[in-house]
């Protein structure tokens, strides 16, 4: 099926190239992910929703790159949504069952929840069928599956301690023996960023595997770095200074919210770089990052409770190279743009060419070269 | 409403603009300046120096001209030229361009 024409050409290239951008995939591939997905149609998709908060789904049909239905109806042929298909009842199951006995070996199936294995799997059933017995099933029919958010990724909160439903997640049930063995990506977040669900079934639908991923099998464009590598606050950490409570100064400033509990230093995500469809993020509402994307985060201790220092990455000491390019933005820069050069849209190392270039009237200043210099390397050190 | 008719309106609202701009309004040059005057009032860089304060500490705020040095003409607000002028005769290069009329 030639998907191009539902779309136009300028559209449908442009979706490629931002999903290739997401995936950090270089920028050739854009072309090549046009074209495995025009060669390889619509994937079957089936989505099952076992013991969590239906978070995850409003996820998925909150993802703006690429935008849920250009993903259901140029990408995948999602066959099955108890969740999105609950008025259907009965008509449901009846299709997904079709879908599974067409599709075998082709199917692409997507879990969120984790799954009840105590009490013989009676604490969560659909339809009358307990998940674990609907996860062997769909799993038996299933190419790949894919883990979405913390539940399905490692049993997220109804795994947690004393974890009374017996719950797991689908590497833990693949690793016990209790579920075929799959090929498997995890998703982890709670929920994960909407853009990469979308991405990450883009790449599979054109490509036929999945991406590149760490040794929890999260996708490495995505979980490949901290939370704290590209916080918004990390200037603010670098310099020592941290907000003490909720409303004091310091958090009304955008201050870095470490001592008031922020995991982002030990969490694996994409929330500080894609932010929320491009919006925000919890650091950046004023929220500590709670490091919902790590394996067992309900039971790593209390919340809004400071790290172990010990724990913490060290932090590099200024050099004086970067305190020499801090005044020099203050001594210029800060008449015009934000205290906090983090903030700045332009890349640090294209500030030269953009102050001597003679574009921007205030910018008509000719620092020298020694100045620029530490400015750019206080620049990066502040984003 | 058609493209043609739609795409007509578009276009008078820019010449509109144009001809609004033209009429000696500055442009903002200063994300400080919060009412888009394209001038600092007094208000507006105290809160900045306020801002350098708690953001960047004492050393961020010492660094920053008094007012009154800036405002070189006496009119209680800190035009663009002001700023530059004031500037480009501090830091070590020099100022090479004069300002614009």
């Amino acid at each position: 099926m030639n998907i191009v024409p539902q779309t136009s050409r300028r559209a449908f290239l442009k979706f490629c190239a931002l999903s290739a951008s997401l995936l950090a995939l270089p920028p050739e591939a854009a072309r090549l992910l046009a074209e495995g997905l025009v060669r390889r149609g619509r994937v079957p998709v089936i989505w099952l929703s076992f013991q969590e908060c239906t978070g995850c789904t409003e996820s998925l049909t909150r993802s703006a790159a690429p935008s849920l239905e250009r993903l259901l109806f140029e990408s995948i042929s999602l066959d099955y949504h108890h969740t999105l298909q609950a008025a259907a009842g009965a008509a449901a199951e009846r299709a997904r069952d079709k879908v599974l006995a067409a599709a075998a070996g082709e199917l692409l199936l997507i879990v969120d929840g984790a799954v009840p294995t105590a009490l013989d799997g009676a604490c969560s059933t659909i339809a009358g069928e307990a998940n674990l017995s609907l996860l062997r099933r769909c799993l038996a029919a299933a190419q790949a599956v894919l883990a979405v958010g913390s539940c399905a990724s490692d049993g997220g909160l109804p795994a947690a301690a004393p974890n009374p439903t017996g719950a797991y997640g689908l590497a833990e049930l693949m690793r016990r023996g209790m579920v075929p063995v799959r090929p498997l990506l995890n998703l982890p977040g709670c929920p994960p960023v909407p853009d990469v669900i979308g991405a990450v079934l883009a790449y599979r639908v054109a490509f036929g595997t999945f991406p590149p991923q760490d040794a929890q099998g999260r996708p490495l464009a995505f979980y490949g770095e901290t939370i704290h590598d590209r916080c918004s606050r990390r200037g603010h950490y670098e310099a020592g200074r941290f907000a003490k409570a909720f409303d004091d100064a310091g958090a009304r400033a955008g201050w870095c919210l470490l001592e008031l509990g922020c995991r982002g230093p030990l969490t694996h995500n994409a929330c500080a770089t894609l932010r929320w469809n491009g919006v925000s993020n919890p650091i950046e509402s004023g929220h500590p990052c709670l490091g919902c994307s790590e394996a067992g985060f309900w039971d790593r201790g209390r919340f809004y409770h400071p790290l172990d220092p010990a724990e913490l990455p060290p932090a590099p000491a200024p050099s004086d190279r970067v305190q020499q390019g801090a005044q020099v933005y203050e001594r210029h820069c800060i008449y015009c743009h934000d205290v906090d050069p983090a903030r700045l849209k332009t890349l640090p190392a294209e500030v030269p060419a953009l102050l001597r270039s003679d574009r921007i009237r205030a910018h008509r200043f000719r620092l020298e070269d020694d100045d620029m210099e530490a400015l750019v390397a206080y620049l990066r050190h502040a984003k | 409403m058609s493209i043609h008719r739609l795409s007509l309106i578009v276009l008078v609202g820019m010449f509109a603009a144009a001809q609004a701009g033209s009429a000696g309004t500055p442009e903002v040059f200063s994300r400080h300046d919060l009412d888009g005057d394209g001038y600092l009032s007094r208000a507006e860089y105290q809160r900045l120096q306020q801002d350098c304060l708690e953001r960047r500490g004492e050393r961020c705020r010492r660094a920053l001209y008094r007012f009154e040095s800036l405002d070189a003409d006496g009119d209680d607000r800190i035009s663009e030229d002001e700023i530059i002028n004031r500037l480009g005769r501090r830091h070590r290069g020099g100022r090479s361009e004069p300002s614009r009329e």
